[in-house]
């Protein structure tokens, strides 16, 4: 079966593919990834299905989801993966889509003074999470 | 007495003081000195993954260029954050040409870097050119009795090509060093998962669920106490305790250790004067000291 994909998904898969480097289409849900991420339970979508909808084009479906901002990028799914994708980029590049377009997760001065933190916690979640 | 460059990070110089203290004290009773490199810069902290995204590496590699001005290309790095985030950016200058192309033509006041510097975490230096026979020769206080978690995380063995252990799925080089220093290494089944990370600014909620399964998977094989190598480790599996006291009421707090401050109470005559315990380490500190 072919999937024919429209302009717009065709940009938005071209887009993922590159920022991420990674070939979601290798992905053939043995499910390695979501039985060794720490977060799975947090999770509305779980890492190997965030690849399956990938592949079905279902492009908008993932980049609304939850899963792509609990994902911290332990890469406990790269490393179990038997074919190596990195699906660690891949949420990035799906949380990079949306943050180069100001969509940030949260607003950085009422998150900023809620407690002390330390600086590599702030530095890194203001680089992955806002613009 | 050997010396290496030193790379403290950001956050040994804030909430992870005890982290660098310790170490400061410990390694000249091993034969050897961290260095701290002049003008260093931030690593980026978690390295960035967005193959467009050159600019984040950026201050990772002007630290690869202040190590290689040394003439000694290694640098050692406390924090398992660093330690990775300079390995990988230094990979990246290695074998992607257009980023490094990219980055010496924007940093054209500085030195061009060559590629060669090499990022150790101080575990590594410890167990492979000090030597944990050294280490238990240090030794003037054996922690005899005490049973102690390691908890590596996430960057200490992950990418599997960055790990400072050869066995990433199962790595041993903590465990040998609390054997090294006359405790007992128990085993802990959540030692390499993640602590919930950079997700404590916004969701510290998420964080504590996530230390409550570390805790327990630890105490359940009877460890007294935790130790780790990473300051935002350290910050989620003691701050984030206080989460779980309000609202768990059978649960009971761990004392959470960098594996330095293990290393100074086997090491050092005196007793250690921390500061940045919420959950109290005392219960254990008043056994070795009387």
């Amino acid at each position: 079966m072919e999937l024919v994909l429209s302009k717009h998904k065709e940009d938005l898969r071209e887009k993922i593919m590159y920022i991420s480097g990674e070939d979601f289409y290798r992905c053939y849900q043995c499910g390695e990834c979501s039985a060794g991420c720490p977060a799975a339970d947090k999770m509305d979508i779980l890492p190997n299905q965030i690849n399956a909808y990938l592949q079905a084009g279902e492009f908008e479906k993932v980049l609304e989801s939850k899963a792509i901002w609990v994902c911290v990028a332990c890469f406990e799914c790269g490393t179990r993966c038997p074919h190596e994708i990195d699906i660690a980029k891949i949420n990035e590049a799906l949380r990079q889509i949306k943050i180069r377009k100001n969509m940030d997760l949260y607003n950085i001065w009422e998150v900023a003074s809620t407690g002390e933190f330390p600086t590599v916690a702030l530095v890194a979640s203001f680089r992955k999470f806002t613009a | 007495m050997l010396r290496y460059n030193y790379f403290p990070g950001c956050t040994l110089k804030t909430t992870g003081k005890e982290l660098e203290k310790s170490a400061l004290k410990v390694s000249p009773r091993l034969g050897f000195e961290l260095v701290e490199l002049p003008r260093w810069h931030c690593c980026g902290t978690v390295v960035a993954l967005s193959s467009d995204n050159k600019m984040h590496s950026i201050g990772a590699v002007r630290t690869l260029i202040r190590v290689q001005e040394t003439g000694d290309p290694k640098v050692v790095s406390l924090c398992s954050i660093c330690y990775n985030t300079l390995a990988r950016v230094n990979q990246r200058f290695n074998t992607d040409a257009e980023f490094r192309d990219a980055v010496v033509k924007f940093m054209d006041d500085e030195p061009e870097y060559e590629g060669k510097v090499q990022s150790l975490h101080y575990l590594q230096v410890l167990r492979d050119e000090i030597t944990y026979d050294r280490v238990k020769e240090a030794v003037i206080r054996p922690l005899s009795g005490l049973k102690v978690a390691p908890y590596y995380g996430c960057l200490l063995l992950r990418p599997k090509e960055f790990s400072i252990d050869p066995n990433y799925e199962s790595p041993t080089v903590l465990e040998d060093l609390i054997e090294s220093l006359g405790a007992e290494a128990v085993d802990n089944p959540y030692k390499n998962e993640c602590c919930g990370s950079y997700e404590t600014v916004h969701n510290p909620d998420q964080v504590a669920s996530m230390v409550y399964n570390i805790i327990e998977g630890a105490r359940k094989n009877g460890a007294e106490v935790l130790v780790t190598s990473c300051p935002l480790c350290h910050f989620n599996l003691d701050r984030r305790q206080q989460i779980l006291i309000k609202a768990t009421p059978d649960f009971q707090p761990m004392p959470i250790l960098y594996f330095t401050e293990l290393m100074e109470m086997a090491l050092i005559e005196e007793r250690p004067q921390w500061t940045n315990h919420t959950v109290s380490v005392d219960e254990i500190l008043d056994r070795f000291y009387k």
